[in-house]
């Protein structure tokens, strides 16, 4: 038996490098994107990298992998890359190793696009697939959302980046609360409590001190110990039934969907912000959730009809307004749209700047 | 492909998911129920949720490696005698490397391990970077980490521990790159492998490094501890390459000078102008124009720090600590730094609160007070604007001179 | 310092066992706890830190992660229960 190997750290990066980069590591000179899905980086030696980009659907089988490794081993020295948003680079020195790399990636189904002004690839959580908490199918959604937006992943069809993801809960696995439009899975009602013999299956102490906000308590049901939800108290974050299997908080009826808009991340123009909802709740409808992909393709419309170049969505509200936005999409303006947590009355629009 | 052989069967609904011309999540795990039964009861389950509208996982808590606090999320069936395969569909995350760059034997050696141990289905990444093995069972545990070591892999970070620190492309393939982030991300991930796998902070600990303000992993709103490339000098301008782009048709006018967020550049027709003492670093200019402009050349990074979700306290965004850092080998400042927030989140961290939200209890002055980081304005978008301010010190009649 | 690791970890250990059920320590937990308990002998987190380890690979504590990570008497937990 081997000595058993313990915090070795990831491996070294520098071998996964192409020799290409390798040579050039930090002697960038410029990049441009030549098509959809096609970069290229100068080095200042002169040296040109291409890079062909497509969308996975970040759930990939092992066959999916050994197929890239292929496409790696025939046209890229045998070196490939993720991005953070799930899509995968294959990188060449080889111009003429651009069209027949991309005739192979998309013979077997794989888009290649997710550059410049195009819909990015959507970051995501596990959902049904893999999450005790989520109040929805995320892969279910992306593919949805993405089927819709397949064009527009594939061309430079918008004014902007647009920066797209799918948390299946309010834990926000998923850069959700800082994206160009998000979808966000929404639990509606607190756990509900399955009494019988939950004392055999959850440690009430510590499940009472799992919530965040101090709404359960302890009760007695037939001489049992068991838990009490004060519902007032319930935010829906799901940590008592990660404590204790015995308070579900998922619920066919009442979970369902959220949509936001407004986020982003880079510091380009304008800072970073938080995402704004638009849509407070659309019911749970699979297997393609129908009313969610209208509602991402009424947003989208709206910003490739009224945004300028550049501008992502949050700067093109920020120059038509709120009002307008809601205008144009079509999107009801109700109470749920109003804030009512800390600091709510930063939101408040204390000024007469209005538009009619 | 094989579809055509299960739709009539077990899952008509996700079923639906093979059409439509975006890659199909259904086809990567129909593929692999196949020669899988576990991923075929976890596809009959998937099929149930898709029915009755809620999920049917479970929270594991306690399974993991010998010695490790972190690296596997349990996971259970609530119907486990419907779905035996997926009794038991825990989660393996693999510290990916910096960069996310595979050889193509690498990434050959991780799928037999994962066909292997378990699932052979895997999430490229996860929402931390992590390599995501998708499934497999507590006796598989041990077997698959030996494997992973012998190949040079190790166990990414769960629980309140430091997780698994991710970086951007860096000055691998981007010129922006404001220093070597493949490096700092590997470094700190190899000098800090104690704090990843033995959670012992009040909660987790995220790190996040991007090369310029671009911010491509997204540090600033998903990171406790985000850095960020910047420059302290003037962006370099190369008016020749300038005009040509100007020859080509492009308009630095609409692209630059009118995006400006504090109007810091301008275009007179034949050359630009910078007001690099009023320009904020926010890229637009060099984003539209990489040919001509770039980034000065004293560079390092700002270091921001408590990013989080929205739970318990409400979403926020790193800001502001250190407004520039220069990152150089061995990164001691950076690690001094590191330390001694984590000391005083110790100190005063209740369980499950993120730094960021400490800092938000206590007060920023506070904060960095305890940390010994002298206040700077460009901490803060503005002045205090209330006056109920808690003076250290004040003077009895008789003290004054 | 006047006491060994094992001390150390002995302490710990008896401070789980005796809350089991009630209360769960986190790692700080038991590191602050003994801090203060062997404050004359000059304790420090780092030794709690290496008292931890002795415990957890000997597996008479094993961390648990449920909202936070813990550490507990190895048990079956109610998830894998069926």
């Amino acid at each position: 038996m081997n000595v058993r190997k313990t915090d070795i750290g990831c491996p070294d990066y520098k071998q996964f490098l192409p020799p290409m980069i390798l040579k050039n590591y930090g002697q960038w000179d410029w990049h441009e994107v030549i098509k959809p899905g096609v970069f290229v980086h100068q080095a200042e030696s002169g040296d040109r990298l291409y890079t062909v980009r497509v969308g996975s659907p970040r759930l990939l089988n092992v066959k999916s992998l050994r197929f890239f490794t292929d496409v790696a081993d025939k046209y890229c020295d045998g070196f490939l890359r993720f991005t953070s948003r799930s899509n995968v680079e294959f990188m060449t020195p080889v111009f003429e190793n651009i069209d027949p790399m991309i005739a192979m990636l998309q013979s077997e189904g794989w888009p290649v696009g997710g550059t410049a002004n195009s819909a990015s690839n959507v970051i995501h959580t596990q959902g049904w697939v893999h999450c005790h908490t989520s109040a929805t199918d995320a892969s279910g959604l992306v593919k949805c959302v993405m089927d819709d937006l397949y064009d527009d992943f594939t061309n430079h069809s918008l004014p902007g980046r647009m920066k797209l993801a799918v948390a299946c809960c309010l834990n926000m696995c998923g850069a959700v609360h800082a994206s160009d439009i998000a979808i966000l899975g929404i639990h509606r009602r607190p756990p509900k409590v399955d009494p019988h013999n939950l004392a055999n299956y959850c440690e009430v102490p510590t499940t009472i001190a799992a919530c965040p906000t101090g709404a359960i308590r302890a009760d007695i049901l037939d001489g049992q110990k068991t838990l009490k939800i004060n519902e007032s108290q319930c935010m829906y974050c799901g940590a008592c039934y990660t404590a204790c299997p015995k308070l579900p908080i998922a619920d066919s009826v009442n979970d369902g969907l959220s949509i936001w808009v407004g986020g982003k991340c880079a510091n380009a123009r304008s800072t970073p912000r938080f995402t704004k909802m638009v849509v407070p709740f659309i019911p749970n409808n699979p297997p393609r959730w129908p009313e969610v992909v209208e509602a991402v393709r009424t947003i989208v419309d709206v910003y490739k009809a009224h945004g300028k170049p550049w501008e992502r969505l949050a700067d093109m509200i920020d120059r038509i307004g709120w009002a307008r936005f809601f205008k144009l999409t079509g999107f009801e303006f109700t109470k749920y749209h109003i804030d009512d947590y800390k600091l709510a009355t930063k939101s408040y629009n204390a000024s007469t700047h209005l538009r009619f | 492909m094989s579809n055509q052989a299960h739709s009539s069967s077990e899952t008509p609904l996700l079923d639906e998911l093979l059409k439509g011309r975006w890659p199909s999540f259904v086809k990567e795990m129909k593929e692999m129920a196949d020669t899988k039964p576990m991923v075929r009861d976890v596809l009959r389950q998937l099929e149930k949720s898709y029915v009755d509208k809620k999920t049917h996982w479970k929270h594991g808590g306690i399974v993991g490696v010998k010695g490790y606090g972190g690296g596997i999320i349990g996971r259970y069936s609530d119907s486990p005698d419907e779905f035996p395969g997926a009794a038991h569909f825990h989660t393996v995350r693999v510290n990916q490397p910096a960069g996310w760059f595979y050889s193509s034997q690498a990434l050959r050696d991780l799928c037999d391990i994962f066909e292997k141990y378990g699932s052979g289905l895997t999430n490229m990444h996860g929402s931390t970077g992590d390599i995501i093995l998708l499934g497999t069972t507590t006796d598989e545990l041990e077997p698959i980490f030996s494997a992973l070591t012998e190949k040079g892999w190790d166990l990414g970070g769960s629980g309140s521990a430091l997780r698994t620190p991710s970086c951007c492309v860096g000055p691998a393939r981007c010129e922006w790159a404001m220093f070597d982030c493949l490096d700092l991300c590997h470094d700190i991930t190899h000098h800090y492998q104690d704090e990843i796998h033995r959670p012992a902070f009040p909660y987790k600990f995220k790190i996040k490094v991007s090369g310029c303000p671009n911010d491509c992993v997204s540090a600033i709103a998903r990171a406790d501890f985000s850095v960020i490339g910047t420059w302290k000098d003037h962006i370099q301008v190369n008016q020749a390459a300038m005009q040509e782009y100007v020859a080509k048709g492009r308009n630095p006018i609409k692209d630059a000078v009118l995006l400006c967020p504090t109007k810091a550049i301008d275009w007179d027709g034949k050359e630009i102008k910078i007001d690099n003492e009023n320009c904020v670093r926010c890229m637009q200019c060099i984003n539209a124009y990489p040919k001509a402009l770039k980034p000065g050349k004293e560079r390092g990074a700002t270091i921001l720090i408590g990013a989080k979700a929205p739970i318990v306290q409400g979403a926020l965004f790193s800001s502001v600590l250190v407004p520039f850092m220069e990152l150089e080998k061995p990164y001691d400042d950076l690690k001094e730094l590191l330390e001694k927030l984590w000391d005083v989140w110790d100190d005063h961290g209740e369980n499950k609160e993120r730094i960021g939200e400490l800092v938000e209890r206590m007060g920023k002055g506070e904060f960095l007070e305890r940390i010994g980081i002298k206040p700077d304005i460009q901490m803060v978008i503005h002045p205090r604007e209330n006056p109920y301010v808690f003076y250290d010190e004040y003077y009895e009649e008789v003290d004054e001179k | 310092m006047a006491v060994d690791t094992q001390t150390i970890a002995d302490a710990m250990l008896a401070m789980v066992t005796e809350a089991a059920g009630v209360k769960r320590y986190k790692p700080g937990d038991l590191s602050k706890a003994m801090v203060a308990k062997f404050a004359d002998d000059g304790v420090s987190k780092d030794d709690c830190k290496d008292a931890i380890r002795v415990l957890v690979d000997s597996e008479k504590l094993v961390y648990t992660y449920f909202n936070g990570t813990w550490l507990e008497i190895p048990h079956q937990e109610g998830s894998a229960k069926g």
